[in-house]
């Protein structure tokens, strides 16, 4: 059985947010939804100030908090370590978005679309269908590309490869080859959660 | 570092837990004047009154479903989430509460047995309204297991207020030994204040000591967006004038009571404000 993964490489992210709009382009999430992100922070004093780019998404955990908590069983954790939410099964109260450490939860509120006053685009209109009001909505880490053997969508765009995808349970896929040469680290380790996203710093 | 503040949770949860701990504590008092003082004064109160808040609370828990129609699915895994062995637990006092007054309103009473099962309902009802917020971990100035203990202790002492507002007559008013059980409840509502400020200042002062997160959460009670009802509700309100009120023998009289009484709800229901919007998530990146 796999296990995906993914490895950010931290050096090559330029933060051309690519990731966020392949993302948003591939599974059409609402308005103000994003399944991928990209917190900026500055570091340093002027005149040595820069900023820093940490790309995020759902670290698909080995322990989620977020199944954890979730009452009706809408989260579950796949056999390949994908976490996903059965949309007909999420009531909605919003319990896993409090308890995800990584804020990778979004309440979907399903407005009408970015600009209201015009309607939905036809590309709009055919990829809300599949979010469902009232739900709990995140990364899938694109299960439907991964399923014909393609890559997710945020690591194709990235022009800079920083994003290496592949199964961590195969140590000659790329990402472990990569885990094996340079040290990299995950978020909030402390809180033993697991989680399948590894970076190498800047 | 940046810093977020939950905002998924609002309203509706917070008057939500304030709801059914009060509904749950007034259970308390008047279930336990029975059992420990065998006074039927408050049981009125207890058997029509606790019930109702504690179905109100839940409706508004309800409400704030996005998928309200599914809420089912969580009884039918009572073992799995917090939530799940909260409804579950509301939905048997609920049930509990409910026989009791129903029988009651027919002149008849449950054994003894009953009280006894629907006191501890209460009790895990009330402090599950703290465990809920307890166990995520992902907010550090929620996870802490004084927070159960707070709001327990809180819900009991928002009962004693309700209590004090009960009218003079009335299907809701004290009945027989009610004069004489009022000086018990303000005493025991002295020791509850006292230990509520001392539970509520340990959890300040744990988080203003812990990391960034709980810092922050405690910023944002003394000294941020939320200072005002933070000291004037949940300090003044909730603790200094009820406990003035009571150390001063002011509480005997209606007025004095009803001041009281008033304070006391409002400064419990501040307080569930204000740990739901203090919620802030453990910072990301390096």
């Amino acid at each position: 059985m796999p296990r995906y993964g993914m490895v950010i490489d931290l050096k090559r992210c330029v933060g051309c947010y690519a990731c966020v709009m392949a993302c948003k382009a591939e599974n059409v999430t609402p308005a103000n939804v994003f399944w991928n992100k990209v917190l900026v922070e500055e570091k340093g004093a002027y005149p040595n100030a820069r900023l820093t780019f940490l790309p995020v998404l759902c670290n698909h955990c080995d322990n989620p908090p977020c199944e954890t908590v979730c009452p009706t069983g809408a989260t579950y954790r796949r056999p390949d370590g994908i976490v996903a939410v059965n949309q007909d099964k999420c009531m909605g109260c919003g319990y896993c978005v409090v308890a995800c450490p990584y804020q990778q939860r979004t309440f979907n509120h399903k407005t009408a679309g970015y600009f209201p006053a015009r309607g939905l685009t036809p590309l709009e209109e055919q990829g809300y269908k599949s979010h469902t009001r009232g739900t709990v909505t995140k990364c899938t880490l694109c299960v439907h590309r991964i399923s014909q053997g393609r890559q997710p969508a945020c690591v194709v765009a990235c022009p800079a490869r920083a994003r290496i995808f592949g199964d961590l349970s195969d140590p000659g896929s790329e990402p472990s080859r990569l885990l094996g040469r340079r040290p990299a680290h995950r978020l909030l380790t402390g809180l033993n959660t697991g989680p399948a996203v590894y970076y190498i710093p800047e | 570092m940046t810093l977020t503040v939950q905002t998924t949770w609002g309203h509706l949860v917070a008057w939500y837990l304030f709801l059914a701990g009060m509904g749950a504590g007034l259970y308390i008092i008047a279930i336990g004047a029975k059992i420990w003082r065998g006074s039927t004064a408050y049981e009125k109160a207890g058997y029509y009154l606790s019930p109702a808040l504690v179905i109100l609370g839940s409706f508004l828990l309800l409400l704030d479903l996005g998928q309200p129609l599914r809420a089912a699915l969580a009884i039918l895994r009572p073992h799995s989430s917090m939530i799940s062995v909260g409804t579950l637990i509301l939905s048997l006092f609920i049930a509990v509460g409910l026989l009791q007054g129903y029988l009651l309103y027919r002149g008849r009473r449950l054994a003894a047995f009953w009280d006894w099962a629907g006191l501890l309902l209460a009790v895990g009802a009330a402090t599950y309204t703290g465990l809920l917020l307890g166990v995520v971990k992902a907010i550090p100035f929620w996870n802490n297991p004084l927070l159960p203990v707070l709001f327990l202790v809180s819900a009991v002492s928002s009962g004693a207020g309700l209590l004090m507002l009960l009218p003079a007559r009335g299907p809701l008013a004290a009945g027989e030994g009610g004069d004489i059980l009022l000086p018990q409840l303000l005493r025991l509502d002295t020791g509850l204040i006292i230990v509520k400020a001392g539970l509520l200042a340990t959890l300040i002062l744990i988080a203003k000591t812990g990391g960034l997160a709980a810092a922050a959460s405690a910023a944002i009670l003394l000294s941020g967006f939320f200072a005002l009802p933070f000291w004037g509700l949940v300090v003044v309100a909730g603790l200094v004038i009820p406990l003035a009120l009571e150390l001063r023998g002011q509480a005997h009289a209606p007025r004095g009571r009803l001041a009281a009484g008033l304070c006391l709800l409002a400064g419990a229901l501040a307080l569930r404000y204000s740990v739901v919007v203090a919620g802030v998530w453990l910072p990301l990146g390096g």
